[in-house]
């Protein structure tokens, strides 16, 4: 791991806390992390324990509130919402659990999306949309819509999507979940190649054949970074157990 | 309902209980299926059937749903349709209203505008087979204005050759005054000739027809209508041969009272019908009933040359057509021309058939109306049809479990449309209600000379159309969003809710049609107002050329024939007068004829020193005879010479040496010169020389759209007038005046007959009623048409952006700014209707003829008006996509992702 260079993303006694209709829920609570560049971090817990969470606060999709959330050595809360678009679109690569393509598009624009919020111009674009769909092997169904693809296909050009920008930082919810096994381990070889050419990679997953990808896991609970072994024994209890003393 | 479910079930033989058997296996196949599929995606076994039950949305609710699918009995299928809609709708209440309301309106106003088209255009006239009926004048196209009345003497011609025709007969319209010694009754009717009763099929109470030898002036026969029959003679059951005493206007030298003996009671009202040559304005409307006929009175001395006193009219024969009878027509005028060359040349016949020339003036206001609400019909359509659309899609989930579990798309696409056969019954509903008010609401600003507008009304006929073209609207509006929902992708709606699918991008697809139509359309309805506001408003701005304020007009009639004609001018000057030492009067004049309302007479004039021109071709000017103090009430400017002195009334009556022309008059026939001191006569060339000693501006005595013509003023003591107008400047609002004007006029002749007693501002604004009409009416179609294209457009993005939460979630997280989401969505809104507008633009062109009939002073394909309306409905357009666009793009793309 390292250590010695500066922390790509650092945050600092993060929380979030959801109010709707009056309920306070507390997603997630004193988070302390970092990732660093070329590192490949999984994020496991059971469901509703925080993990989408948390990787939309890291993708600038929700903020956080409590706790300071550091990005390339800049504080995100301070931020507008421009620049906010702006980071999330040259900084962050999203791969969804449900893809997310737009199906009235076709895989070429899909793909082309976040370069075209950049401003890059049309000749750069395309070789940029090019290279990207080579490396997921998806260049021969460059025009198909994207709705008329498979789960796996589909995965795949929103790979392509997340890599076309050239991003800091890959986050990925559940990239497989959607997915059956083969085309899941398709998708996780995929990026596995992704992070030995010096991706750095952030995952959320529950399936621990894929954790095991990752050079390093954290596991949540209810909103808290717990130990690996802590994790476990709380998985195996039958009742849930009340969150850490407070 | 559980007999019907009963006959049912035997008749198709299954029980409900095994119906419900065979629902049950159905739906546990494809439950199980579906199962199945989830494990293989990795699910444990009670996870997938979890998810493969969520899938179908609950066994029970499909089951429900599905009940109704497999019945093969038309009635009951019908019923369950009936059923199962209602309850449908009763889930989505607020959707059902607004179809309601929206679909309610607009078939209320078709529903009004067609109560009226019955009653004016398409009822027949009470006469027998009044579809035979022609009218017939003449038509001379070098002359100005070409069209007037028919001669006796061509009549009689016409009569003996004319093959097209059973029967022709003659009438013009008059007034005369029924004395009972103490107070005289000013009666109005007709003068006919005696076949005019059995040809338009009139029967008799009591009494008869004119007999032959009463066809003469002489005779002094009348009939009276059922109405004066009953109100003045308490319907006397022995009327006929009495005698009654009237003052008529006629020409021979005695005056005074004469005996007239009513020979018949008619057995039917009639209205007034339309004459070929109208001077006399609208006191003989087709709204009011002749009350009673007398003989013509042919004179030995009719010449062939004066068309300007009466009509004919005439039955078709059976078999012949309006064009075979006008060919004819046609050919015997020529012969006649050939014959009476100096009468005739150039005179043609003019046959119109009556029911047309009754409506002439209202039709094509009708015919726009109509056309206004058709179209404003077809945006509720497809308002609503969008409705239907985004609610189908909110369905989709319940349409593609009834077409997997075996429903044909014909049952599910029938299901549809009795839902929206259901909404248009209860908007027809809602419409028939309306129309009843709005009947009264829009006759209220109908113009008074319109036929039968008494008659309009809610009757059976009227809802029968409204029942139908409720049928059809369901129909229509129901169609396209239930093809569309039988379109569902089966497969896609199950495994993914029906998203990006085919079926959703075609439905976008037709959501954008109809809204880009209803823009087309809206710019159209648009457009027409606008210009007919503008031509509105120019009409306004025409100058009467006049001072129309604070002035009283009051027509007073003199009993007919009861002084000498010399005892009208006494009592026209000294009514003046005394007006004028009135406090609160300023100043009061006479004149033969209201302004803007009653144009009179016309003759040939015939100019001094201008080159010979043959007789038909010759230039008529209009004769107007005033008191001398008219120009100073009105106000109308001297623009050369005097106005007319005292001398100018000294000499002989009907003769006027010196006269004063309006500026039309001069300018056309002394154009570049003066034209005081310049002689001419008119109607013969041999007749009394008259002079111009002064040149005023025009007056518009006409319509205020009509061109101004040339016009001579005659001193009212020359032409001794037994009615005329009074016309009174006040120094307060006319109003106050008209008690005190009116208590003048009555002492000064207890037997006079006041009518029109109105302020000059009330006059003008009467004589605008048929623009003020179609404007009012059209102007509200557009805003409704307006509104609804614009909730619809607005209607149709905000579902676009509910739909595309999660395209926005993905666009954000991808970095795309708030400006440019909202960009995208705008653009997308502005690109509907600016295609819209595209098509509305032809379509304002391609039918700018039918408006230009209606419009003055501005063209139907006015470029401006044009690019406003279009202006107007782009900008509505957009704000109303920005609106839920930014709505849309404020949503946190964290939740929007999440929600997928
Ligand atoms: N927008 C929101 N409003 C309210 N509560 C929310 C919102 N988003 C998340 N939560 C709550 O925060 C908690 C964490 O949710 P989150 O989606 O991060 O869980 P997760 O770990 O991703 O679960 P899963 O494995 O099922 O995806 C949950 O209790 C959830 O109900
Ligand atoms: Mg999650």
């Amino acid at each position: 791991m390292q250590q010695a260079e500066e922390a790509l993303i650092s945050m600092r006694k993060l929380g979030k806390v959801f109010l709707t209709e009056d309920v306070e829920t507390h997603a997630l609570y004193e988070i302390d992390m970092e990732l660093h560049r070329g590192e490949f971090l999984s994020i496991g817990g059971p469901s509703g324990c925080g993990k989408s969470t948390l990787l939309s606060i890291m993708g600038l999709l929700d903020s956080a509130t409590e706790g300071e959330y550091i990005l390339k050595g800049q504080e995100v809360g301070e931020l507008s919402v421009r620049e906010r678009s702006r980071l999330r679109n040259r900084e962050i690569g999203f791969i969804f659990q449900a893809f997310n393509l737009i199906g009235d598009l076709t895989v070429r624009e899909n793909v082309e999306l976040p370069l075209t919020y950049r401003g890059m111009p049309a000749a750069d674009r395309s070789q940029r949309v090019e290279e990207a769909l080579e490396k997921v092997d998806m260049s021969h169904r460059m025009g198909h819509y994207s709705s008329q693809l498979s789960g796996g296909q589909q995965q795949r050009v929103a790979v392509a999507r997340a890599l076309a920008g050239s991003p800091a930082i890959l986050l990925a919810d559940e990239p497989t979940g959607n997915l059956d096994s083969k085309n899941g381990m398709a998708v996780m070889d995929l990026l596995h190649e992704l992070h030995g050419e010096g991706a750095t990679i952030c995952m959320v997953t529950h399936d621990p054949r894929f954790a095991s990808f990752a050079d390093r896991s954290v596991h949540l609970f209810d909103g808290k970074v717990v130990s690996a072994e802590e994790a476990e024994r709380l998985a195996k209890a039958d009742e849930p157990v009340p969150a850490a003393a407070e | 309902m559980s007999w019907l479910r009963n006959i049912v079930a035997r008749s198709t033989g299954s029980s409900d209980a095994e119906f419900e058997g065979q629902l049950d296996d159905e739906l546990q196949f494809h439950v199980d299926r579906q199962t199945e599929e989830n494990i293989k995606c990795g699910m444990d076994r009670a996870t997938a059937r979890r998810e493969a039950l969520r899938q179908f949305g609950g066994v029970e609710q499909v089951r429900e749903g599905v009940r109704d699918a497999s019945r093969i009995v038309w009635l009951s299928d019908l019923f369950r349709d009936t059923k199962f809609s209602l309850r449908m709708l009763a889930r989505s209440p607020a959707f059902a209203v607004t179809a309601v309301v929206v679909l309610g309106v607009a078939i209320g106003l078709s529903t009004t505008i067609f109560s009226f088209v019955r009653a004016i255009l398409i009822e027949p006239l009470p006469f027998a087979n009044s579809e035979r009926l022609a009218v017939i004048g003449t038509f001379n196209s070098n002359r100005e204005p070409p069209m007037t009345g028919a001669s006796w003497p061509d009549i009689v011609d016409w009569k003996k050759s004319a093959k097209s025709f059973s029967d022709m007969a003659a009438f013009k319209n008059g007034d005369m005054d029924l004395s009972d010694g103490k107070s005289t009754q000013r009666i109005r009717g007709l003068f006919v000739t005696r076949n005019f009763f059995e040809l338009l099929g009139i029967p008799f109470s009591l009494g008869r027809s004119f007999s032959e030898s009463e066809e003469n002036d002489s005779a002094n026969a009348l009939i009276l209508n059922r109405e004066l029959w009953k109100s003045r003679y308490q319907q006397k059951p022995d009327i006929v041969g009495d005698s009654v005493d009237v003052y008529s206007w006629i020409i021979r030298p005695e005056h005074g009272l004469s005996r007239w003996q009513i020979v018949g009671i008619a057995g039917q009202e009639i209205p007034f019908l339309p004459v070929a040559v109208d001077a006399l304005g609208d006191r003989f409307g087709i709204n009011d009933q002749v009350q009673f006929w007398r003989p013509i009175g042919l004179y030995d001395e009719a010449e062939r040359k004066e068309r300007w006193e009466y009509t004919a009219i005439a039955r078709l024969n059976p078999g012949v057509t309006i064009e075979q009878a006008r060919a004819e027509m046609v050919t015997i005028s020529s012969h006649l021309a050939d014959e009476y060359p100096e009468a005739n040349n150039n005179w043609s016949a003019r046959v119109t058939p009556l029911n047309e020339l009754v409506t002439s003036d209202i039709r094509p206001a009708l015919q726009l109306l109509s056309g206004a609400v058709a179209f404003l019909l077809l945006i509720a359509c497809a308002n609503v049809a969008s409705l239907l659309i985004v609610r189908g899609i909110a369905r989709q989930q319940e349409f593609a479990v009834r077409i997997a579990v075996g429903a044909g798309r014909w049952r599910l696409i029938r299901q549809l449309i009795t839902e929206s056969i259901l909404l248009c019954l209860a908007g027809g509903a809602l419409g028939a209600l309306l129309s009843v008010w709005c009947i009264d609401a829009v006759r209220l600003f109908a113009p008074t000379k319109v036929p039968r507008l008494g008659e309009v009304s809610v009757d059976s006929t009227v809802l029968m159309f409204a029942l139908g073209l409720s049928l059809m609207t369901g129909l229509f509006v129901g169609i396209l969003p239930a093809c569309l929902a039988f379109r569902t992708d089966v497969n896609g709606t199950l495994k993914s809710g029906g998203r990006g699918s085919s079926a959703a991008r075609s439905r976008k697809r037709w959501m954008a049609i109809l809204v880009g139509g209803e823009v087309a359309v809206c710019l159209v309805l648009l457009t027409g107002s606008g210009l007919l506001i503008q031509s509105f408003a120019a009409i306004i701005g025409v100058d009467p050329g006049f001072r129309t304020d604070n002035l009283m007009t009051m027509t007073v009639s003199l009993p007919q024939g009861k002084y000498e004609w010399k005892h009208n001018t006494e009592f026209c000057v000294e009514l003046t007068s005394k007006l004028r030492t009135v406090p609160g009067i300023a100043a009061a004049s006479a004149v033969r004829g209201v302004p803007t309302r009653e144009t009179n007479f016309d003759a040939p004039v015939f100019i001094d020193g201008a080159p010979e021109i043959p007789r038909d071709e010759r230039p008529d000017v209009r004769l107007r005879v005033v008191e001398p103090g008219f120009f100073e009430v009105m106000e109308v400017p001297l623009l050369e010479g005097r106005l007319f002195e005292p001398a100018d009334s000294i000499g002989n009556i009907g003769h006027a040496p010196q006269i004063i022309c309006n500026e039309t008059m001069a300018r056309r026939h002394w154009p570049g010169e003066s034209a005081i001191g310049k002689k001419f006569c008119v109607v013969e060339a041999d007749y009394d020389k008259m002079e111009v000693v002064g040149v005023v501006g025009d007056v518009q005595f006409g319509a205020l759209v009509d061109e101004a013509r040339p016009e001579i003023y005659y001193p009212e003591a020359l032409f001794p007038q037994s009615e005329f107008t009074l016309l009174v400047r006040t120094e307060v609002p006319p109003e106050q005046m008209m008690g005190v004007v009116e208590t003048l006029v009555r002492d000064a002749e207890p037997d006079v007959v006041i009518t029109d007693t109105e302020s000059m501002d009330t006059v003008l604004s009467k004589s605008l009623s048929k623009e003020r009409f179609l404007v009012l009416l059209l102007s509200a179609f557009s805003l409704g048409a307006f509104l609804l294209s614009v909730t619809g457009h607005y209607g149709v993005v905000a579902y676009a952006v509910s739909q595309r939460r999660q395209e926005i979630g993905i666009r954000m997280a991808l970095g795309a700014t708030v400006p440019s989401i909202v960009r995208m969505i705008v653009s997308e809104g502005l690109l509907i209707s600016g295609m819209g507008l595209v098509v509305g633009l032809c379509l304002s062109l391609a039918l700018s003829q039918f408006l230009q009939s209606q419009l003055f002073g501005i063209s139907a394909a006015d470029p401006l008006t044009l690019a406003i309306a279009a202006g107007v409905l782009l900008v509505a357009t957009s704000l109303a996509s920005l609106i839920p666009s930014i709505r849309g793009a404020r949503v946190s793309p964290a939740s929007a992702l999440r929600s997928s």
